[in-house]
């Protein structure tokens, strides 16, 4: 039994081997990407909503309000970045009860990535809102004493995001395959329910943590300057 | 735990691909629908809210008109009610004031009618009965008219009280016997002895006596003394016939005036 999708090769093109991370993380692109078409062509601003605009703008709505939660500002700039790491790990995870489907989440490659971009974003976020040296001005806080763990701090939480996210969805992929061999039939589909829940609760800490880091980097030093801000 | 590193860059790849391309057809559309949509709403109810004020003025507008046409009503109505009493006063005023001048015509008319009655009754009653009484009296044992009132005079003549008679005698003297004795018809000389001896008997002379006829007289006979006049006449009962008439016929008016 292979544990990571990497090494499941789908097929080549040309000289590139396509893995199964890769093709089934183009599959739920292409689901995500067919749903906001369908979704577009029924836009309506007047008269009665369809159901499946109704649908996308609860979800973007309610991301929306998390992110003005969590960070206390205008959701706008972080909408795409955060709304689209949680819908994508969020349709990962679900599809993994497609017989045959391996959820690219459950690939420390992937999961990598997005932590990867996390820990990029977050500082382009801080730079943008306040300036190179007002970002840069928040290792040293509150004394450059302080900035060696910082930086220790901010590459051990991406280190964490990444293998907190792979390790439950792996998990939960290890353990439906080892239950289907010793107990098969009906405890396994207990275990891949308990996985849709465990993968949307994964997509959304995911999501939320992002945010959490990017509004510590845009908002939480500046709380220095404004302590009634938070 | 393996990590490949081509896998991870094609899924940053891959992923960023996916912010890039949701921003474009998920979210923007989507966040501009919703505001939009928040924007008409709120216009709505900015409208709704405005016509519920303008409502409500309109209403205040309506409810203060309103109170002016009641108080203008009230106001039209006594004006009314108090021309209606104005006219109606002036009506019956009117009416009263015609009432009384028919009234008045009325009762002129009567009176002239009542005056014409009368005076056609006396003049018909004192010929028939002057007619009547001469028949009678010509009927009786061929006596003649005039010596029976020559007769009826003297009796009255001689009726007179003192004082009348002391009255006529001063006129006697103060027109030194001058009298005149006037009749309907030509007295005869037996009669004219008679009213002579008679006028001696109670004014003790009668020296200036003269005798005058006047068919106006009708039935009588008239001594005029001066100022002073005696006389025996039908007239006298034609008067008190006139005077009875007169009183049945006021007694009737009476009647008719209630």
């Amino acid at each position: 039994m292979e544990i990571s999708p990497d090494s499941w090769i789908l097929f080549t093109l040309g000289p590139v081997e396509i893995n199964a991370t890769i093709g089934f993380t183009w599959l739920v692109m292409a689901l995500l990407i067919a749903s906001a078409v369908v979704l577009r062509l029924l836009l309506t601003d007047t008269g009665a909503l369809t159901r499946w605009q109704n649908l996308w703008e609860a979800i973007v709505e309610t991301v929306r309000d998390q992110i003005r939660e969590v960070s206390g500002q205008d959701p706008g700039p972080y909408l795409p970045f955060v709304a689209t790491l949680f819908l994508f790990i969020a349709v990962s995870n679900i599809l993994a009860v497609v017989p045959g489907y391996r959820p690219p989440t459950g690939s420390l490659s992937t999961t990598a990535a997005l932590a990867l971009c996390v820990l990029i974003a977050v500082p382009l976020f801080g730079v943008a809102q306040r300036g190179l040296g007002g970002y840069l001005r928040s290792y040293i806080r509150p004394t450059p004493l302080m900035a060696p763990f910082n930086v220790i701090g901010e590459l051990s939480r991406t280190l964490a995001l990444a293998i907190r996210l792979y390790g439950n969805v792996m998990s939960g992929t290890v353990i439906a395959g080892i239950l289907i061999s010793i107990a098969p039939f009906f405890f396994p589909v207990l275990m891949q329910l308990l996985g849709l829940l465990t993968g949307v609760i994964q997509a959304y800490i995911f999501a939320i943590l992002a945010m959490v880091y990017i509004a510590s980097a845009t908002r939480a030093h500046a709380g220095a300057a404004d302590p009634e801000g938070d | 735990m393996e990590l490949d590193w081509i896998t991870v860059a094609a899924q940053i790849v891959n992923f960023l691909v996916l912010v890039w391309i949701l921003q474009r057809l998920l979210y923007r559309p989507v966040t501009r629908a919703m505001a939009r949509r928040r924007e008409a709403i709120r216009d709505r109810f900015a409208e709704a809210e405005r016509r519920e004020t303008e409502a409500e003025e309109e209403a205040a507008r309506l409810e203060r008109e309103r109170a002016e046409l009641d108080a203008r009503r009230e106001e039209i109505l006594a004006e009314a009610r108090e021309e209606a009493e104005a006219l109606r006063h002036r009506l019956e005023e009117e009416a009263r004031e015609a009432v009384a001048e028919r009234r008045e015509e009325w009762e002129a008319q009567i009176a002239r009618e009542r005056e014409a009655f009368l005076a056609e009754l006396r003049r018909k009653a004192a010929g028939h009965v002057a007619r009547r009484t001469r028949r009678v009296l010509d009927d009786l044992a061929g006596a003649r008219l005039e010596p029976a009132m020559a007769e009826a005079f003297l009796a009255r003549l001689k009726s007179l009280d003192g004082d009348e008679r002391e009255a006529l005698r001063a006129e006697a003297g103060t027109t030194e016997g001058e009298m005149t004795l006037t009749s309907a018809h030509a007295l005869d000389d037996e009669t004219r002895a008679r009213l002579r001896e008679g006028l001696q008997e109670v004014l003790g002379d009668a020296p200036g006596l003269a005798f005058a006829e006047d068919p106006d007289l009708v039935c009588g006979i008239r001594l005029r003394i001066g100022g002073r006049t005696l006389q025996w006449s039908v007239d006298a009962y034609l008067e008190d016939l006139d005077a009875e008439v007169s009183a049945a016929l006021g007694g009737d008016r009476a009647e008719a005036a209630e």
